[in-house]
């Protein structure tokens, strides 16, 4: 397989550009990109068939493959326009009120931060956060920090635990987070947004009473194509957010998700040519072969270039995929300083810079602040070549060069 | 000015032009135009995610609102979009603060959706539901708003009412000033749900003496499937929040509504390509004595050759676009015993026979059994025609005959 420059041609992503933030948005395949167009095609054509008669035979097939390609029974699993949606389906769920808590981290995505926040000035839900240290020296240290966590408060009902976080991108142990809140028979829904095509999956054996993790960004399926696995034993408890044609207790699940009233529903009924595509350029292991190594030598390359440092993390914690890679330190473009113990405002996008970057140099990568430093978070797809990080480091160099000051 | 019926579609719909759509009021259809400009948008997103996301998606939004806005006689900064009504409605009831014992008024043509959503309020928020029924045959308005009335007084802990604007099934134009104004007298909020209204009727939000409003732009504005907007007085732009929290802020509105994740807004998008083409082919005044018009004409021809009659409903209720027609006694279009406040049994779909009339004769149209009596509804649009309804007429007539 022709990954690198070869392979660009068949994304939708436009050529002048150089894309190294695969992680936040994905990057659509034009085989899918037509394919769901055939299908918005189809549905114009005539819609009352498309909604009336052909929609449920299209969820149902879509949701046997993803199923599969996830490592889920077809009847736990639901189509979703993101993972965001799917955590809010089911905090928003769970009639949790005064006097419960639901446990997050410090490194939990922000949207994940602000629904729970919603839900405490909702409902009166205490929010917890495990404060991950910097610099974080082991997994067993982060599973310390939960066990003391889950100890000190009774309260808790619900953990929140990431797979894969966003930013810093770490791969955390989560099976044995899971383990630890099952001893104190805690409710484990698992942020799962990285997963799919990036880590193996397979739901069924997780552990978790829900996962929600998006088809969108590393297994090429169009924008608003997600998933939520929910344990049988929570089939009839689990709304979706938008209440709609179906109601529960008067069917299956999967009708209440399906009924969300009318809209495109084109990018679940395209995850199958997704998996397609995923599966015909080497599926997980040729990816990772080619995009892991990739990753690691951008993120050596960019330290070295800069005289910076990788971000602190424990070797068995990094993504496959991502890396955090420390800027030099630009008068122009200052890290946001938090103030010690605050978690939930820890991480910043640094926009000015992203935009700089892009508008200068033509190159998309994302810039964060977070632990009162800047970083980039690096990325490595398919598409990318070695060429690609060292322009990106020129870039850098640049901007140093012209901010005058240089510290390591 | 477009020339209207078979032309139009052939010229500016993707609709299959051998068929026959008489349906614009279930899931709306949008020229191919206003596709290709929503194509553009998805295009530009997967050229550059990050750019659109982060610094384009902002300026198309409230360029958007403008348009849109204006078309719905509001101020910009009471309108954020939706995907559908349905979201609209779960995003105020969600929102609103109700205690125990609180009360939400509907009544019996209430969207099933909307039904939907407020039994789940009451199960999980032990809000009180309270349920007007409509008399069947409704012989005047007066009977609805007596009906309210009453209610209203009798409950006062009703917090909030939701008044259809233009109902679904079956299709009538409410008296909506006259039930907010009974609302104002009993202290309810007023919810509209004007999911059929952009289009067919002409819309001054901020006249209009409501508390919020939902109306979807993909069914008579022909914008894609997914975009509508959710109307909001001022006084609860801090109160009201979407079904889905992505980004939290406490003091714009709009931004809530806008920031979905990395969400697809591409169908919101297209609506000012959409509201161009809508004035392009004569705006509402020519729109309206075309469609109003042949909906009127294509109801007296089916009723006359099918020998039936229209929805019992007063004729200052008929709404501009839409008819309900009897159908002819058959067990093609089944009747069963019920009651006017049978409310499990009161609207069901009938999708064997759409299924055939849509197999055999090409034509897509609604059947369903209201009051245990078999109806068909029919939408006229821009790109019908009489001889769209004549075909319908000779459809069910040839299904008769052959069970003869």
């Amino acid at each position: 397989m022709s990954f690198g420059a070869e392979i660009r041609k068949d994304f939708v992503l436009d050529s002048k550009t150089i894309f190294v933030n695969h992680a936040s948005c994905g990057a659509l395949p034009l085989n899918v990109y037509n394919h769901r167009l055939g299908l918005v095609q189809k549905m114009e054509s005539s819609p009352d068939v498309w909604f009336r008669l052909k929609s449920e035979s299209m969820w149902k097939e879509s949701i046997d493959t993803v199923a599969e390609f996830l490592g889920s029974k077809p009847s736990n699993l639901v189509f979703v326009k993101s993972t965001t949606v799917g955590i809010n389906a089911v905090l928003r769920s769970l009639k949790l009120g005064r006097g419960d808590s639901i446990l997050i981290s410090s490194w939990s995505y922000f949207a994940v931060k602000d629904t729970c926040h919603e839900l405490e000035r909702q409902q009166g839900i205490e929010i917890l956060y495990v404060d991950i240290p910097y610099p974080l020296k082991s997994k067993e240290q982060l599973l310390e920090l939960y066990e003391t966590m889950l100890q000190k408060h009774s309260s808790i009902c619900l953990v929140l635990l990431d797979v894969i976080t966003s930013v810093p991108p770490v791969l955390l142990p989560v099976k044995q987070l899971i383990a630890i809140c099952r001893k104190y028979g805690k409710l484990v829904l698992v942020d799962g947004a990285h997963v799919p095509g990036h880590v193996e999956a397979n739901l069924e054996d997780l552990g978790a009473d829900f996962f929600t993790g998006n088809m969108y960004k590393w297994a090429y399926a169009p924008r608003d194509c997600a998933v939520l696995w929910i344990h049988e034993k929570f089939h009839g408890a689990i709304m979706p957010p938008v209440t709609g044609y179906s109601f529960y207790g008067e069917g299956e699940m999967w009708r209440n998700y399906l009924y969300q009233g009318h809209g495109d529903f084109t990018p679940f009924y395209s995850v199958g040519r997704a998996i397609d595509f995923y599966r015909g350029i080497g599926g997980r292991e040729g990816i990772l072969d080619y995009c892991s190594s990739l990753v690691t030598k951008a993120a050596d390359l960019l330290v070295t270039r800069l005289r910076t440092f990788h971000y602190p993390l424990p070797e068995d914690m990094q993504t496959p995929l991502m890396r955090q890679v420390a800027l030099p330190k630009l008068k122009k473009y200052p890290p946001v300083i938090v103030p010690p113990g605050e978690v939930k405002r820890k991480i910043h996008n640094m926009m000015t810079l992203m935009e700089d970057i892009l508008n200068r140099f033509g190159i998309m990568c994302a810039c964060v602040s977070v632990d009162n430093r800047a970083w980039i978070r690096l990325c490595a797809s398919v598409y990318n070549e070695i060429s690609d990080y060292e322009k990106l480091a020129d870039a850098i160099a640049t901007l140093v060069e012209e901010d005058e000051e240089i510290e390591v | 000015m477009a020339v209207f019926g078979r032309a139009l579609m052939k010229k500016e719909f993707m609709l299959d032009s051998s068929k026959t759509f008489l349906n614009q009021g279930s899931y709306g259809n949008a020229p191919r135009r206003v596709i290709e400009c929503r194509t553009g948008y998805i295009r530009m997103m997967e050229e550059s995610p990050d750019d659109y996301f982060r610094w384009k998606n902002e300026d198309f939004w409230l360029s958007m609102v403008q348009t849109v806005a204006e078309f719905i006689g509001s101020d910009p900064q009471n309108v954020v979009f939706v995907q559908n009504t349905t979201t609209g409605i779960n995003a105020v009831i969600r929102s609103l603060n109700f205690e125990k014992g609180d009360g939400i008024l509907i009544n019996s043509w209430t969207y099933g959706n909307v039904k939907n959503i407020c039994a789940y309020a009451a199960d999980t928020r032990h809000v009180d539901l309270y349920y007007v029924d409509i008399p069947f045959p409704l012989k005047s308005v007066d009977q609805i708003l007596t009906a309210y009335e009453e209610k209203l007084s009798k409950h006062q802990n009703i917090k909030l009412a939701i008044v259809d604007y233009i109902s679904s099934m079956p299709p009538a134009l409410m008296p909506v000033k006259e039930m907010i104004a009974l609302c104002r007298k009993y202290d309810t909020l007023v919810l509209i749900d004007g999911a059929h209204t952009p289009g067919q009727l002409p819309l001054h939000l901020d006249q209009l003496g409501a508390d919020f409003y939902a109306g979807n732009l993909h069914k008579w504005a022909f914008a894609p499937r997914g975009s509508a907007v959710l109307w909001i007085r001022p006084e609860f732009h801090h109160t009201i929040f979407p079904v889905v929290t992505s980004y939290y802020d406490k003091e714009v509105v709009y931004k809530n509504f806008f920031y979905q994740g990395t969400g697809d807004n591409s169908t919101y998008y297209s609506t000012a390509e959409a509201l161009k083409f809508y004035q392009e082919i004569g705006g509402y005044d020519k729109i309206s004595e075309y469609c109003s018009k042949l909906a009127l004409d294509a109801a007296n021809l089916l009723v006359k050759k099918w020998k039936t009659s229209l929805y019992p409903m007063p004729d200052n209720m008929l709404p501009p676009f839409m008819r309900l027609i009897r159908m002819p006694d058959h067990k093609w279009f089944p009747t069963f015993k019920t009651s006017a406040d049978d409310r499990k049994n009161f609207c069901r779909d009938n999708m064997s026979l759409m299924k055939t009339v849509w197999e055999r004769f090409q034509i897509q149209s609604v059947f369903i059994s209201i009051h245990g009596q078999s109806w068909c509804r029919i939408s006229a649009s821009v790109y019908n025609e009489i001889q769209d309804y004549e075909k319908l007429a000779d459809a069910i007539l040839t299904l008769l005959d052959e069970e003869k």
